[in-house]
């Protein structure tokens, strides 16, 4: 457990500077997600101040921009004015729908715990990409295979610390063993209650914090810790709802349907089978009754 | 308020067409095996002339899912555990979790399955003979293990759906049964359409009750999945609606549902409520084929994703 | 750095978050340990979003804010009383005969309206008499004996001659009397109650008339302030270029500087005025002269206009008998050896006469506007992209009127291709432009010296690609070339003497570019040491400034940098690379090295009271050790003061330099010691700061008769019409910005795929409630217009922007980040087309932060 790594993600102090998503293309190096569109005037979305909008083959980490200035957007009202920002990324879930799914063995579970892609052996079906509950992996139409954050496994293997991590002046971002992380995460969630700012939650993890959302649309909403799929080993403090932040609030492994699905397809096949046999029992016997009848 | 953030798989026209096509070899080989079981002499023709389906459908499908791969040449890492894979063990490549590392096994054996039927509508068809085939083409137990393949090839890939974290796709259990019914109904309906053509009234007859009851049965799964949508809160059903969005929608609903099984339904109900004059069984058999190839067109194009932005 | 220990943070003309994201961490550090974080800014930015309070302002009212706040801490009577008593001039006699802005319609007394400026003279000190002054014969013999000059740090007697005067006994007969003062503060004539008469009508309610501020969040701030000051506790303030691009940019910093003297919050701990400077080592090319008006070190730049004409007359004009400049003349005539070497000497005044006089204001507006009227024939353009700058259509049509133009950089700028415009026409340009590829930072050596004045050396990470060169040799080259020019003889040459005997000797010693490709790559590191400064004859570097002279025995190239190179064990470096990233302490003194003498907090006496003790346990910082008759700094900074002059000397009528002041005075850079809450000298339009709207306002002022600084500098030319003031063509404020993802005029990052991705186009941002009045939605195109041009750009609409009450009317405010041209990957309009040329009278920087526009939907061009 000790050598488990992932990313403590602080949004309360995520100053939206972009330094890791530029940090990881560059150590990736990851080309343009869309120079065409860039270079006509047509990548500008207007969406605050996100142009690059989610996770991608090109994009494995992404900041993202929700603006909450007063209670409602569409009124003048500005009160307790905020603007959240979050830095997203692979999960590295503990239990990991993409990996699950992977029917060739191209995603793995590395020595540290994250999910690694073997590029040489992805054959692009895309399961992942529709397994995955966060929206993270994605199909790369240049290479026919799989992209995501790959938690710098390069860099791990000799020993140094994610390169987004290391770019963050804020330290919204901090790698480390997954147990240290959640002491500090939780250290920090105690200061900021304690301080009145009782929004601030981990997801992910359940840690056992709770409190209520202090400004924004929804506010007075309470809020608590979460876990799924059994852990995240790249975690967050909130201080919204999940679904503000486009997180899902029940993020669940795949294969929970798998037994059940499959046993409602047995079902079904067997009642095909039995009315199968049926309608031919029951064409015979009006014959055999057709032939009895007359002659 | 849609409560999935996931990307689309992208899974369009060859996966369509493939399990489209997978389907009708699966059924034609349960029809098949259906006819070998329950029918009597007189329906065997008709069996071993269908024996001649299942084989040739099932060299083409993997021929179209691994075109629709991002690297086709590597379609074997789903059999072959590659190298490269060194966290796994073993030469050969298992994933009991994934649905589709199951399909593609069962594709790969039932193929040879595919295979004995076809030598054995051959060898009936008195062109060639294989005597020695009879007692293994004819031997339950093969046969048995026959259907259960047939019915992995044809079911696996519901599965598949319902194990994913997709909108709609991931919100029940009945896509695998919904992919068996359809594939059932049309293997039935090719099975129809050939014995329409050889003008074996008798075994039609039973095949056109069959296809009602199988039609029946797949309007219940269909109205269970309907149902099941809109049982869950948490805006599964405003994702089906969602995604039913441009030309999938009427595919569905006048495609799958109405041509597929509404109109079938009601020709073949006992008293027949659709005045089509006397249509021949085999019309009916194609207007269902249309159908089942409708549902799978509107399954794979209404993936949707709700990515936040 | 020193953020970290602030108890309160106001971000006011800085949007720190966003554009100096690194340092940032301090303040966070600082909130993290519960100091509290205000933004006072047009715009709710990502600084806005990481602080408790966000504040928001009209552009360009923020002396009346500042001004408020002084009103509020003086008649709440919350100021640092003996701070103030002590240590800044409250208690000084002004002049009977001064009169204020209130009294005046908005002058102060002295205003000449037919050439626009001040006579100073009703602003001065009442003073005692001044010692007896000797008759001076004329230049030669000197009276007296040279009296020691600075004390302490402030270096060794600035004895010497020139031209065969003895200026030290000349200096010693220009002492003036001392400053009159009445500690009860309650003498009309004080500072304290002029002051208090200046600022009275500075009100909440008339700051929320003004600024649109809404009084509450004004009051908040304020109390915030006042809660976080006093003897425990310390408050600072952030700026930048929000704060200095405005017409009263100099007086605004002062205002601010006025609530930190009165606060107590000026050389303590956690305290001060942080100024966020601009390109990554702007600081090292203000320290190393790239005004025009400067030389190094802050040594001003002979003038026609003045008392120049001899280097003794230099001298005497220059040399603050009373300050710290005392030592001037050792700086500037260290200065000149190091430019001339060998042949400068005290008989040829260091061939003080060869150096270039200014003959008015040579800065970037007025050069660019004499441009454009063909006075200029060439620019050598290196670091900058003004195409896209302030009135870019304005200098872009400048630079077609030169007959050459050279561009060093990366890419081909916007610049560098001025006629490549759209609306341009080649045909009719005769410039001829060489473009030359530059070097990168990383790939040449070199030093930087950031914000807090730290100066680190650093070597080439790798060499240039290409034919790419340092812009060092572009310069070097170009001296050696003249040099021969020279040395041949040309008919009817100025200066020959001074060019012939520049000191060009940084050829690099072989080892230096073992491995580079370009061997003849100057050496930076031999300009770097005669910047440190050297024993002339030895040769040896100097370890501090105290060291250098004015005989001509030394040489320096810039005072304030002497002692950067450290000799550590035999080995001469830069403190920088000396012990990188070692942790010794919050100052870390020996990482990096802030000039001067590596202090890192400035007037830092200020930090203990007059006796010289802690003014707590809390915020000890600089204190006075009776014992040892010594002052000392625990955590390591240098004592920015004369380190054994006890906090009992009395004042000395006779001493030269710093012995002047008491040893309660710690502002000795000040001609009193103390600090200036009243300038009587320096800022040309007034003695305290006055509220005047920016040129381009919609509204009139609401305090005086007097609507503008009446000093402003305008260029009525043409291409550079302004907007009517007050007028209602152009009710719209509109401020120019950065974006974290961009740097500046963009060459640096428009073309970087990465980040051309992030911010893609040029946008405008509004309010959803100007946007409604417009019909404009978000992501539509709009046209910004102004008198001098429009400028097209993608509107983002966003309740981060609010419509102002301003004197009980909605007032709008948009804001355009200005990084676009159309060159690179991502390409977009030039903000600057609407922008104009107008300046602040001290500095002669530009307005870009507040003026007027129109805003529109629609394209700028079809
Ligand atoms: N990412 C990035 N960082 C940079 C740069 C860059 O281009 N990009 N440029 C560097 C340079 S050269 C410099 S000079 C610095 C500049 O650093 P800053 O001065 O922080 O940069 P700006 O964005 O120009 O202006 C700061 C803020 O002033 C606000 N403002 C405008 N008018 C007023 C006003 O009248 N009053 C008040 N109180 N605020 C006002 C703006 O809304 C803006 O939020 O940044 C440096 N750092
Ligand atoms: N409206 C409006 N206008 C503004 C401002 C504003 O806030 N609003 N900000 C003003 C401010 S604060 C500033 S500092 C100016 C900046 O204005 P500029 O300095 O003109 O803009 P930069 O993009 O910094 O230009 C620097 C150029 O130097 C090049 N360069 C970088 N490093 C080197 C090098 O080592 N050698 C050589 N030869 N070239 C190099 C870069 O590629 C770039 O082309 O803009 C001013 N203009
Ligand atoms: S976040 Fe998605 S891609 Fe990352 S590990 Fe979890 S399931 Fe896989
Ligand atoms: S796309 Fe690649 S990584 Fe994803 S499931 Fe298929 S083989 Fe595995
Ligand atoms: S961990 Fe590495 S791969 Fe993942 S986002 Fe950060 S930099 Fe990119
Ligand atoms: S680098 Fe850090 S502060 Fe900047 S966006 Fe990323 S997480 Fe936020
Ligand atoms: S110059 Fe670079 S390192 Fe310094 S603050 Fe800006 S981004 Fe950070
Ligand atoms: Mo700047």
């Amino acid at each position: 457990m000790s050598d488990l790594r992932g990313m403590f993600v602080d949004t309360s102090i995520c100053t939206g500077c972009k330094a890791c998503q530029v940090a990881c293309k560059e150590w990736n190096d990851l080309p343009m997600e869309n120079e065409a569109a860039v270079r006509d005037h047509t990548a500008f979305t207007g969406n605050s101040y996100d142009n690059t909008v989610h996770l991608s083959a090109t994009n494995w980490r992404h900041v993202k921009f929700i603006e909450q200035i007063g209670p409602d957007p569409s009124t003048a009202d500005r009160s307790d004015p905020r603007w959240l920002m979050m830095s997203d990324s692979c999960k590295h879930c503990v239990q990991a729908g993409c990996l699950e799914v992977c029917p060739t063995g191209a995603l793995y579970r590395t020595q540290f715990g994250s999910v690694d892609i073997h590029q040489d052996v992805c054959i692009g079906c895309r399961y992942c990409v529709g397994a995955c509950p966060f929206g993270v992996i994605a199909f790369n139409q240049r290479t026919g295979r799989v992209n995501k954050c790959i938690l710098c496994q390069d860099r791990l293997e000799i020993g140094m610390g994610t390169a987004c991590a290391k770019a963050c002046p804020t330290s919204s971002l901090t790698f480390g063993t997954v147990g240290e992380l959640q002491a500090m995460a939780n250290e920090r969630v105690k200061l900021l209650h304690s301080r009145g700012q009782t929004d601030a939650y981990i997801y992910g993890w359940d840690l056992g914090n709770s409190g209520k959302i202090t400004a924004g649309p929804n506010k007075g909403t309470a809020v608590k810790d979460v876990e799924v799929v059994g852990g995240l080993n790249v975690f967050y403090l909130l201080l919204d709802k999940p679904e503000v932040y486009g997180l899902p609030a029940h993020a669940a492994l795949p294969q929970r349907n798998f037994v059940p699905s499959a046993g409602v397809a047995l079902i079904s096949a067997a009642v095909l089978g039995v009315t199968g046999l049926a309608a031919f029992r029951r064409n015979r016997m009006a014959e055999n009754a057709i032939a009895e009848g007359g002659d | 308020m849609p409560t999935k953030y996931v990307l689309p798989p992208e899974w369009e026209w060859p996966i369509t067409i493939a399990l489209f096509i997978a389907g009708i070899a699966a059924g034609a080989y349960a029809a098949m095996g259906l006819i070998h079981f329950a029918g009597d002499k007189r329906d065997q023709a008709v069996a071993h002339r269908l024996g001649f389906v299942p084989l040739p459908l099932m060299l083409v499908v993997p021929l179209l899912l691994i075109v629709d791969l991002g690297q086709p040449g590597r379609f074997l890492n789903l059999l072959v555990k590659s190298p490269a894979a060194v966290e796994r063990g073993g030469p050969l490549m298992f994933n009991s979790n994934s649905p589709m590392n199951w399909g593609s096994w069962a594709m790969v054996i039932f193929g040879a399955f595919a295979a004995i039927a076809f030598a054995d509508a051959l060898h009936h068809s008195g062109r060639v003979r294989f005597t020695w085939l009879e007692p293994l083409s004819h031997n339950i137990v093969v046969l048995a293990i026959g259907e259960l393949l047939a019915l992995v090839v044809s079911g696996y890939s519901g599965v598949l759906l319902n194990v994913t974290n997709q909108g709609v796709w991931s919100d029940t259990w009945l896509m695998g049964a919904l992919f068996i019914c359809f594939s059932e109904l049309s293997g039935l309906a090719v099975a129809l359409i050939v014995s329409d053509r050889m003008g074996t009234v008798r075994t039609s007859a039973a095949l056109r009750t069959a296809l009602f009851y199988a039609a029946t049965v797949s309007a219940v799964v269909l109205l269970l999945f309907l149902a099941s949508m809109a049982a869950q809160q948490d805006g599964s059903l405003t994702a089906l609606i969602a995604s039913l969005h441009e030309l999938v929608g009427p595919v569905f609903w006048i495609g799958a549902v109405g041509l597929g099984l509404l109109v079938p339904l009601l020709y073949l109900a006992p008293r027949r409520l659709v005045p089509v004059p006397n249509a021949s069984l085999s019309l009916i058999g194609i207007l269902v084929l249309v159908g089942v190839l409708a549902f799978r067109y509107a399954v794979f194009f209404s993936a949707i994703s709700f990515v936040q932005s | 750095m020193d953020l970290q220990n602030s108890d309160a943070i106001v971000f006011m003309g800085s949007n720190m978050a966003e554009c100096h994201p690194c340092g940032f961490k301090w303040p966070m550090k600082a909130k993290a340990k519960g100091a509290t974080l205000i933004h006072v800014d047009p715009r709710f930015t990502r600084t806005s979003a990481m602080c408790d309070q966000y504040v928001p302002i009209r552009s360009g009212t923020d002396i009346a804010f500042l001004g408020g706040l002084v009103n509020y801490i003086l008649t709440n009577k919350k100021y640092f009383n003996d701070y103030v008593v002590a240590f800044t001039n409250a208690a000084t006699l002004i002049n009977a005969n001064f009169k204020d802005t209130e009294d005046n319609d908005g002058f102060f007394s002295g205003y000449n309206a037919t050439n626009r400026t001040y006579d100073h003279a009703t602003w001065q000190y009442q003073t005692t008499k001044a010692p007896e002054r000797v008759p001076e014969p004329p230049a030669g013999g000197a009276p007296g004996q040279g009296k020691e000059g600075g004390v302490g740090t402030s270096g060794p007697p600035t004895t010497g001659t020139v031209k065969g005067a003895n200026f030290a006994a000349l200096i010693a007969n220009r002492l003036p009397g001392q400053p009159l003062q009445d500690k009860t503060l309650t003498d009309p004539n004080t500072v304290f109650q002029i002051l208090k008469r200046h600022y009275a009508r500075y009100t909440p309610e008339m700051v929320e008339k003004i600024c649109g501020t809404p009084k509450e969040l004004f009051i908040k701030v304020a109390d915030t302030l006042i809660a976080n000051s006093g003897p425990d506790k310390t408050s600072a303030f952030v700026y930048a270029v929000g704060w200095t691009q405005h017409t009263t940019g100099v007086q605004l910093i002062r205002t601010a500087g006025l609530v930190q003297l009165l606060l107590g919050n000026i050389g303590r701990p956690g305290g001060g005025i942080m100024a966020l400077r601009g390109h990554a080592s702007i600081q090292g090319s203000t320290d190393i002269a790239s005004l025009y008006n400067i030389h190094p070190g802050y040594l001003n730049v002979p003038d026609a206009s003045k008392s120049h004409d001899t280097l003794l007359n230099y001298i005497l004009t220059e040399t603050q008998p009373t300050s710290f400049w005392s030592n001037t003349p050792a700086y500037v005539i260290s200065q000149l050896k190091a430019w001339f070497g060998d042949n400068a000497t005290a008989d040829n005044d260091y061939f003080y006469d060869t150096l270039p006089k200014i003959t008015g204001d040579h800065s970037h507006l007025p050069v660019m506007v004499e441009m454009s009227q063909g006075k200029i024939q060439g620019m050598i353009l290196t670091g900058q992209n003004p195409a896209t700058s302030l009135n870019a259509a304005f200098q872009r049509n400048a630079m077609s009127k030169l007959k050459w133009l050279v561009v060093l950089d990366f890419y081909e700028t916007e610049s560098s291709v001025f006629w490549k415009h759209a609306d341009a026409k080649p045909g009719d340009i005769q410039t001829e432009v060489f473009f030359l590829p530059a070097a990168h930072v990383a790939e040449k050596d070199g030093s930087m010296t950031q914000t807090q004045r730290t100066i680190q050396y650093h070597h080439k990470a790798s060499d240039p690609p290409g034919d790419a060169r340092s812009d060092l040799f572009f310069w070097h080259d170009l001296g050696l070339r003249l040099k021969k020019l020279y040395a041949a003889g040309r008919p009817g040459a100025k200066n020959v003497e001074g060019i012939k005997n520049m000191t060009l000797d940084y050829a690099p010693d072989p080892a230096e570019v073992a491995d580079w490709i370009h061997k003849d790559e100057p050496s930076a590191f031999k300009i770097f040491k005669e910047i440190n400064g050297f024993d002339y004859k030895t040769k040896a570097p100097l370890p501090s400034f105290a060291n250098l002279l004015a005989d001509g025995s030394t040489a320096a190239g810039a005072w304030i940098y002497t002692g950067m190179l450290q000799l550590v064990n035999g080995q001469l470096v830069n403190r920088g690379e000396m012990l990188p990233g070692k942790n010794d302490g919050w100052v870390s003194p020996n990482w990096g090295w802030a000039w001067p003498a590596n202090r890192h907090q400035l007037y830092n006496r200020a930090s203990a009271d007059p006796a010289g003790n802690p003014w707590s346990a809390k915020k000890k910082y600089t204190y006075w050790d009776a014992a040892a008759k010594t002052w000392k700094n625990d955590p390591g900074d240098g004592i920015d003061f004369a380190p054994t002059k006890a906090p009992s000397t009395p004042a000395n009528p006779t001493g030269i330099g710093i012995a002047f002041h008491d040893g309660a005075s710690p502002f000795l850079l000040k001609k009193d010691g103390k600090g200036w809450l009243f300038a009587y000298e320096g800022t040309v339009e007034g003695p305290i700061p006055t509220h005047y709207e920016p040129w381009e306002s919609p509204v009139k002022n609401l305090l005086y008769k007097q609507d503008r600084n009446p000093l402003t500098k305008i260029y009525d030319v043409p291409g550079n019409k302004y907007n009517e003031f007050a007028g209602t063509q152009f009710p719209t404020v509109i401020t120019t910005y950065r974006v974290t993802e961009h740097h500046l005029s963009g060459t640096m990052t428009r073309w970087l795929p990465w980040l051309a991705e992030l911010m893609p186009d040029l946008f405008v941002e509004l309010s959803p409630e100007l946007a409604k009045e417009k019909g404009i939605a978000n992501g539509d195109y709009v046209r910004v217009t102004s008198e001098r041009g429009v400028t097209e750009a993608r509107a983002l609409v966003t309740k981060r922007l609010r419509p102002l009450v301003v004197n009980g009317q909605t007032l709008h405010q948009v804001g355009m980040p200005w990084h676009w041209g159309y060159q690179g990957i991502a390409t977009g309009d030039i903000a600057n087309n609407v922008s104009s040329f107008v300046a602040d009278p001290n500095v002669s920087i530009h307005e870009g932060k507040a003026f007027t526009c129109q805003i529109e939907k629609g394209r700028a061009r079809a």
